[in-house]
């Protein structure tokens, strides 16, 4: 038999917690029938935790609980633009993306057919001599000098693989140039 | 909707993995269920309703944040009431908090505390018609670790483990914090130390939440 002095304060505490190991609650059982006194220290225990739950019981007001819902679901919208449920929106550049595809697609198609002719026509390559031969006017004049020297230099900036824009500048200029000189020729 | 009302756990991991799957309906039954008895524990830990009231909406905002992160491997309220408890920490270690002040690691009186010996049997009616008033300022009393720890083991229900990791602790150093604030609260309540059949409410309790 066991003794009430058997028994530790935390033991009495943890029974209520249902953390007593059941052979030691079965030993407090029997000991709580023989001694009042052990009876009476339990209970004092088991009525602080009947005060505690008589205060959790108290019902909280529906237009407490509906301000609470408002205002958290307010912080929830202020985080976060997708609210409190579903995952995360897709960013702005997610939600445009199959348009900016679509877009690229197109502006890339389109580069394609306006180049193709110039790739199956391109040009041959102009030489360096014929250009210079081209854009280099008769030395006739002060003008005509300063002008050869900025062609020159569209020429030497027109590396291959530069821009074929440039190339169609040179030869226009290069037209331009031969019609002066014909006109040239024509007066003269 | 009554705060004492227990729910079967498995609808709260059910509720708490639609809500994953982006069910808003399902995050507001959560709340539903669990803001009245939040609050009920936030205000006994910061001692102020208002404090209480912002604390459980923080509380719900990390649910929402941690959403993705959430696995049913243990009871849900164990999982809110961590977040609970570490939002009420947080909000107790701030140099100038809201409403009151104090620390959360005084624990006051160190001596070991034994159970005052039963006086003499007072009216039981007393007990019942102790003032709430009186409980709560007995409670008040209490370091907050021990309010935590007793207010969870025996209100909420939850086992010594779970309630030390809710409160970052031991299961050892949580059966002695609920001990100790058993023990002061008996003091102080008079009802409390009346002589009455000892009831394993809390046990029962904890059966039906499992």
């Amino acid at each position: 038999m066991n003794k009430p002095h058997d028994f530790k304060p935390e033991e009495l505490s943890a029974s209520l917690d249902g953390a007593l190991p059941p052979a030691r609650d079965a030993q407090l059982r029997e000991a709580l029938e023989e001694s009042p006194e052990l009876a009476l220290q339990l209970a004092a225990l088991a009525r602080v935790d009947d005060a505690l739950r008589a205060l959790a019981a108290s019902e909280l007001p529906d237009a407490v609980r509906n301000g609470m819902h408002e205002r958290l679901r307010a912080r929830i919208a202020a985080a976060s633009p997708a609210g409190a449920g579903g995952r995360r929106s897709p960013s702005r550049l997610r939600r445009w993306r199959p348009v900016l595809l679509a877009g690229a697609a197109a502006a890339a198609g389109l580069a394609a057919v306006l180049m193709l002719p110039r790739l199956l026509h391109s040009p041959q390559p102009l030489p360096q001599d014929r250009v210079v031969q081209q854009v280099v006017p008769e030395p006739s004049g002060n003008q005509g000098a300063s002008q050869a020297g900025g062609f020159a230099e569209l020429v030497d900036d027109a590396a291959p693989g530069g821009l074929d824009e440039d190339w169609d500048t040179i030869e226009v200029l290069g037209l331009l140039e031969d019609m002066d000189g014909l006109e040239a020729v024509g007066s003269g | 909707m009554d705060v004492w009302v227990d729910h079967p756990v498995e609808d709260d991991v059910r509720l708490m993995l639609a809500f994953q799957e982006g069910d808003e309906a399902a995050f507001d039954a959560l709340f539903g269920r669990w803001a009245g008895r939040l609050l009920h524990f936030l205000e006994r830990m910061v001692r102020s309703r208002a404090v209480a009231e912002e604390l459980v909406q923080e509380t719900f905002l990390r649910v929402v944040r941690a959403r993705e992160r959430y696995t049913p491997t243990a009871r849900f309220s164990t999982w809110l009431f961590t977040i609970a408890a570490n939002t009420a920490r947080n909000e107790l270690r701030r140099p100038f908090r809201r409403g009151h002040h104090e620390s959360i690691d005084e624990e006051r009186d160190g001596a070991p505390l034994e159970l005052a010996a039963p006086g003499p049997a007072t009216d039981a009616v007393a007990h019942t018609r102790l003032l709430q008033g009186d409980v709560e300022a007995a409670l008040e009393a209490l370091p907050p670790r021990q309010r935590s720890a007793l207010w969870l083991c025996a209100v909420e229900g939850m086992a010594y483990a779970e309630v030390a990791k809710a409160l970052e602790t031991s299961e050892k150093s949580v059966k002695a914090l609920v001990h100790r604030a058993r023990v002061a609260l008996a003091k102080q309540i008079p009802g409390a130390q009346s002589g009455a059949r000892p009831r394993r409410v809390a046990k029962a309790r904890r059966g039906m939440a499992r």
